[in-house]
């Protein structure tokens, strides 16, 4: 659970959650380690619902949650989940930091990070004309879950829109192929 | 004004309410064991190398038909055809007389890391059918190929016309070049040489990853808190587990084979445009003469339709039948309406042929 997420009536639940989770995934031996996997990023995922409703709690308490104060989380909180999970551990990183493949793999990063910060706020675009008033659908959203069942498709729906571009194929192969020689630099040859 | 109309108290309460849903599937995923590799009763008839042939046990009436193999992809794992007892396609296909086989590719590993298309598709395949000819007696079968394995089988019945009485192509990419498909769009910008000069084997895991990220919150997000819903349905949860434990279980792929197939396929597009060779021999769609049966789905994010429908006309066959069941591509095998119509339909298939 992220650090910075706020004292609220069910995070002592959540927590709960999360070392039932944290222990299926350890103990492997029922379900194998596939499922382990599975359980690992169900967590990892399940942490995104639960840190937009914790984003959500003190605005909500103080009466006055509207979509602009949650735009800097919701932003923030999508590109993370985009950009991918695998990095040089930072241990790693640093007899790297000025090699050629090192600055390749930034520059990568950065490119495909430009795509995924303009997806998220995209997305949010989208989802602030979908809350407005003024949408077809006026139907009042009621729950934390429809808010975020709605962004997920406002999220999916920036994400196809650029994701069949030219510029994010093209951004997300070369940190694929970044990636693969920065690994070849931190192992040794075969 | 918006139309959030959240309240409090409400919010308070839901939020306490999912937590202790996902509490107790987490408790329930803690005890469910669905370590399997298939449901029904099995017997491993012919081996090489990793490769496995499966021969399935039939309790319903002989339906007199020649046998069926069923050719799956190199990604993900065969059992897939076989989850549960309720979402099986084999056993739809058992329970209508058919004899069938199954081939498991196994786990490459190092080692295997110089097995070639030609590998797979000639010898590996090709001695898998051979056995079940001479086993069974007949100078051909009936080829169920699934998705990647669907190309596979495609190339096969091209090279050698002999050994294969009717195709059935499931999820079948043949075009990959059509606008919808995302998964060729990012391939195609892909430096599949250099990837595989590096990594040898290309690691499932990465796959998975990519196949993931074709609709990342649907496929993740949404699904994982949709846990929340099936919390007190015990089979519900472990139908979720064993699904999600075949997500996970991702072969590594053998680098040479990854290469042609990601090179020759999705960037040249050859099946199509022509110029495909495997083993040194051409590969030419023309020469598959057998009945074809063309199964597509109409939502599936992996293999759109378009990229299955220029099977027609592609071939020499004058017998080529196209179904498009309703649902994606994983729903094609486990969904409930699938267990009665594939199963039908293929078998009904193959007995006017």
């Amino acid at each position: 659970m992220p650090a910075n997420i706020p004292a609220t009536p069910w995070l002592h639940a959540w927590l709960e959650v999360e070392r039932a989770f944290s222990e299926v995934s350890m103990q492997g031996a029922k379900g194998s380690d596939p499922v382990a996997q599975g359980m690992r990023r169900l967590m990892e995922f399940g942490n995104d619902y639960a840190g937009i409703a914790a984003d959500c709690w003190p605005k909500l308490q103080a009466g006055n949650l509207d979509l602009d104060g949650l735009r800097a989380s919701l932003v923030e909180r999508y590109q993370r989940f985009l950009m991918p999970a695998v990095a040089p551990s930072p241990a790693a990183a640093i007899p790297l930091a000025t090699s050629a493949a090192f600055l390749r793999y930034q520059q990568a990063s950065q490119r495909f990070g430009r795509q995924v910060a303009a997806i998220a706020l995209e997305a949010f675009r989208r989802l602030s004309e979908s809350i407005g008033t003024n949408a077809p659908d006026a139907t009042p959203i009621t729950s934390l879950r429809e808010l975020h069942e709605l962004w997920i498709e406002c999220g999916e729906a920036a994400y196809s829109a650029a994701a069949h571009g030219d510029e994010f194929a093209e951004a997300q192969a070369e940190l694929l192929a970044s990636l693969v020689e920065l690994r070849r630099e931190q192992l040794p040859r075969r | 004004m918006t139309r959030l109309a959240i309240d409090p108290a409400r919010a308070a309460a839901e939020m306490a309410e999912f937590c202790q849903r996902m509490a107790n599937a987490a408790r329930q995923f803690a005890i469910i064991d669905v370590r399997t590799e298939g449901c029904s009763p099995r017997a491993e008839v012919y081996r090489q190398d990793k490769t496995v042939l499966w021969r399935y046990e039939r309790r319903s009436p002989d339906a007199g038909l020649p046998p069926l193999v069923i050719c799956y992809a190199l990604v993900n794992r065969p059992y897939m055809m076989d989850l549960q007892p309720d979402r099986s396609l084999i056993r739809g296909l058992l329970a209508r007389g058919l004899d069938v086989y199954l081939i498991d590719w196994g786990y490459p590993e190092e080692a295997d890391s110089h097995l070639a298309l030609d590998d797979y598709v000639n010898r590996y395949l090709g001695t898998c059918i051979d056995h079940v000819r001479s086993a069974r007696g007949v100078e051909s079968v009936n080829l169920l190929g699934v998705c990647q394995g669907g190309t596979m089988s495609l190339c096969h019945a091209a090279l050698h016309p002999e050994r294969v009485r009717n195709l059935v192509a499931m999820v079948t990419p043949v075009d990959f070049h059509t606008d919808e498909n995302l998964l060729s769009k990012w391939v195609r910008k892909v430096d599949v040489d250099r990837m595989v000069e590096e990594l040898g084997n290309v690691p499932g895991e990465l796959l998975n990853a990519t196949f993931l990220a074709l609709m990342p919150l649907r496929l993740t997000v949404q699904k994982y808190a949709g846990i929340a819903d099936l919390a007190g349905d015990r089979e519900a949860l472990a139908n979720f587990l064993r699904m999600e434990r075949w997500i996970h279980d991702s072969p590594d792929q053998a680098g040479t084979a990854f290469r042609q197939f990601i090179r020759w396929f999705f960037q040249e597009n050859r099946l199509v445009r022509g110029g495909l060779q495997i083993g040194g021999k051409r590969v030419d769609p023309r020469r598959i003469v057998c009945p074809l049966l063309n199964i597509y789905a109409t939502q599936d994010h992996l293999v759109p339709p378009s990229a299955s429908r220029p099977l027609a006309g592609l071939t020499g066959s004058r017998d080529y039948t196209a179904f498009e069941f309703d649902g994606g591509h994983i729903g094609i095998y486990v969904s409930k309406t699938a267990q009665e119509l594939l199963p039908r339909t293929i078998a009904q298939w193959l007995e006017k042929r």
